[in-house]
């Protein structure tokens, strides 16, 4: 099949029965790598089940969001076209699981904050709103700068990210995972629902989308562990913590985050440069002399450890204000 | 592989059932009509066609390797190049430094993001297609972002920040697009500050006329001896009746041998004239993938592959 033969057929007729063919071979191509009682709402990936992937990826993707157009837009052969359009056929596929990592986390945030004292439940129309005990305001949802912002903080919180063999993985440690709930009901003074907690999730898996994109059979994956914290990184890690300032936590949150330089100058109140000197010393004077004797495994683990102790000491301080 | 195709005795069936469907999904679509979208063949002039805020395709210098979708952020007119960021579909690779944009403010059918931190250099040659454009806020917007400046606007449309490689997965990704970007600019980012490139050569074919002394006389001096003379490859020709004005005019060329009084120039015969005018845009080629030619005469413009390179020829005309 020529590229020529598929664009004159899209500028005629869109799809026609050449480029469908072509997304119905590679839908078929595609899903028999995929599990189909997980993806293809079916226990086999028969005729039906195929046919009804094509649609989706028509439907959703390719006319929905017209992305058959970047489909012709970009491709110059046809192999760069069909690499685009499997994109898309993952991208369908990742939409269609039965349970994603966002709803397993939303099960564990539920099963956690109904069991912590420190958190009281009520109703706001058929939502469930989490609140902290003390909390005397309203609930409101949460708008999506909110979110943005929340996110942009946790995303600093360490996580095991998914690998070949586990797809959904239980991501965050029991004590990390309480702390990051409380920064949000912290956050968030009127409470939140499973909803807003959803859309927090949602971003802050954000980069693990093309992983998860391509958790596919033929493409070796690189699995993510959360190093663990032996006595040595453990001394290293007391030894920053004991030189840590308010201001480095946040310069250290900000970093592991990958804020705009500006934003984190901002919340500290100084300039872009002062910023950048003032990382440069704490990273190159304080952190690393102490990181560098540790092996590779340790200061992966050292900074997992240390970009939840700048998170702590950050939020807290940020509380006290 | 085997190519997959349904059992025969289905496949009425179901190309009925999914002629149905797809009709019903083809016809809900709403018909826009993109007023942006232009493809660029080898053949159009670009010089007034890229703009900044544009968004256009781009593709290598021999035409064979990927193409990426660029976002125009400025544009060099004399040197034939301009400076843009990468653009993609997949907004779950956006980032912090990057602006995502709904179809209505680009007039690209889908939604794209605009990286600032993935930008380069291309010649104009390089542009196949024009696919759509942005207005002046948001292109300040991706340009403040791009110069490390705080943007209220581009803040509520950014993606989510990159973070340190072991918890991002997106690196991968994105340090393959930025090969292909690296790929994509090599040739002009080796050649654009070339001080020569952007100097235009002189028509060849000015020589042939009786009134070549004035007009070199006129034009050197409208163009401020900006204007380099005719390719070396040219000089075996003409060396032995250089006009005085013509050594004034070209001194990095020519050099003045004897006392050079009362030269004439000569006539070219159609042969020559051919062959000087090649030699001219070959020579120039040597540096650049365009070569702007000045003269009275004005042929259309060329855009061409030459040796396997994208190339282009445009003709500047001043009056005689």
């Amino acid at each position: 099949m020529r590229l020529t033969l598929l664009l004159e057929e899209f500028e005629r007729e869109v799809i026609g029965p050449n480029v469908l063919q072509e997304i119905h071979r590679a839908c078929y191509t595609r899903a028999r790598k995929y599990p189909p009682s997980i993806y293809g709402r079916s226990s086999t990936w028969d005729e039906d089940a195929v046919n009804d992937l094509v649609q989706d990826v028509i439907v959703d993707r390719l006319l929905g969001e017209n992305q058959i157009y970047y489909l012709f837009d970009v491709s110059r052969t046809i192999k760069d076209w069909r690499a685009l359009l499997d994109r898309q056929i993952r991208i369908t596929l990742a939409r269609r699981r039965v349970r994603t990592v966002v709803d397993n986390m939303l099960d564990r945030a539920r099963r956690v904050l109904r069991s912590d004292d420190k958190v009281t439940v009520s109703k706001f129309g058929r939502w469930v709103v989490f609140r902290f005990v003390e909390s005397t305001q309203e609930y409101q949802p949460l708008t999506d700068e909110q979110v943005r912002s929340i996110v942009e903080i946790v995303r600093v919180i360490p996580r095991q990210a998914p690998s070949q063999s586990e797809r959904a993985p239980s991501v965050y440690g029991k004590r990390d995972f309480e702390i990051l709930l409380h920064y949000v009901l912290r956050e968030a003074m009127g409470g939140v629902t499973v909803r807003d907690l959803g859309m927090i999730f949602e971003k802050v898996f954000t980069g693990w989308v093309p992983a998860v994109l391509e958790l596919g059979e033929e493409i070796p994956h690189r699995a993510i562990d959360t190093p663990d914290a032996t006595p040595e990184v453990r001394e290293a890690l007391g030894k920053i913590i004991a030189k840590m300032t308010k201001e480095d936590a946040i310069i250290i949150r900000g970093r592991l985050a990958g804020l705009p330089d500006t934003e984190v100058a901002g919340m500290l109140d100084i300039s872009r440069p002062t910023l950048i000197k003032r990382r440069n010393i704490l990273f190159n004077k304080v952190i690393r002399p102490i990181a560098d004797d540790l092996d590779e495994k340790g200061q992966d683990a050292l900074i997992d450890r240390v970009a939840m102790a700048a998170f702590e000491k950050a939020g807290s301080d940020e509380a006290d204000n | 592989m085997t190519e997959w195709q349904w059992p025969l005795s289905k496949r009425q069936d179901r190309m009925k059932q999914t002629t149905d469907w797809l009709n019903k999904a083809l016809s809900q679509r709403t018909q826009i009509e993109y007023k942006w979208r232009k493809a660029m063949p080898l053949d159009m002039m670009l010089e007034d066609d890229v703009l900044p805020g544009d968004i256009v395709m781009v593709g290598d210098m021999d035409s064979t390797g990927p193409k990426r979708m660029i976002m125009v952020l400025s544009v060099e007119p004399e040197r034939r190049c301009f400076f843009g960021a990468l653009v993609i579909n997949e907004l779950s690779l956006t980032t912090a430094d990057a602006l995502i944009l709904e179809p209505e403010e680009t007039d690209l059918p889908y939604r794209i993001a605009v990286l600032a931190d993935l930008a380069a250099h291309f010649w104009f040659v390089q542009v196949d297609q024009r696919l759509g454009a942005v207005n002046e806020k948001i292109l300040n917007s991706i340009i403040d972002v791009y110069a490390g400046g705080d943007n209220e606007f581009q803040y509520s449309r950014r993606g989510v920040p990159l973070q340190y490689p072991r918890w991002d997965l997106r690196w991968p990704k994105l340090g393959a697009e930025a090969e292909i970007l690296r790929k994509l600019e090599w040739d002009c980012i080796n050649n654009r500050e070339n001080p020569y490139i952007d100097l235009p050569y002189i028509y060849p074919i000015a020589l042939d006329n009786h009134v070549t002394e004035e007009f070199l006389s006129e034009n050197y001096k409208k163009l401020e001896g900006r204007t380099r003379g005719f390719s070396p490859s040219c000089l075996n020709i003409y060396i032995s009746s250089l006009d005085r004005l013509l050594l004034r005019a070209y001194p990095d060329i020519f050099s003045p041998k004897g006392s050079s009084n009362g030269l004439a120039t000569k006539r070219a015969n159609e042969q020559q004239k051919d062959w000087l005018l090649r030699s001219t845009k070959e020579d120039g080629w040597q540096n650049a993938p365009f070569v702007t030619i000045v003269g009275s005469y004005t042929p259309s413009y060329e855009r061409l592959l030459y040796k396997g390179k994208r190339v282009e020829c445009i003709y500047e005309p001043v009056g005689v």
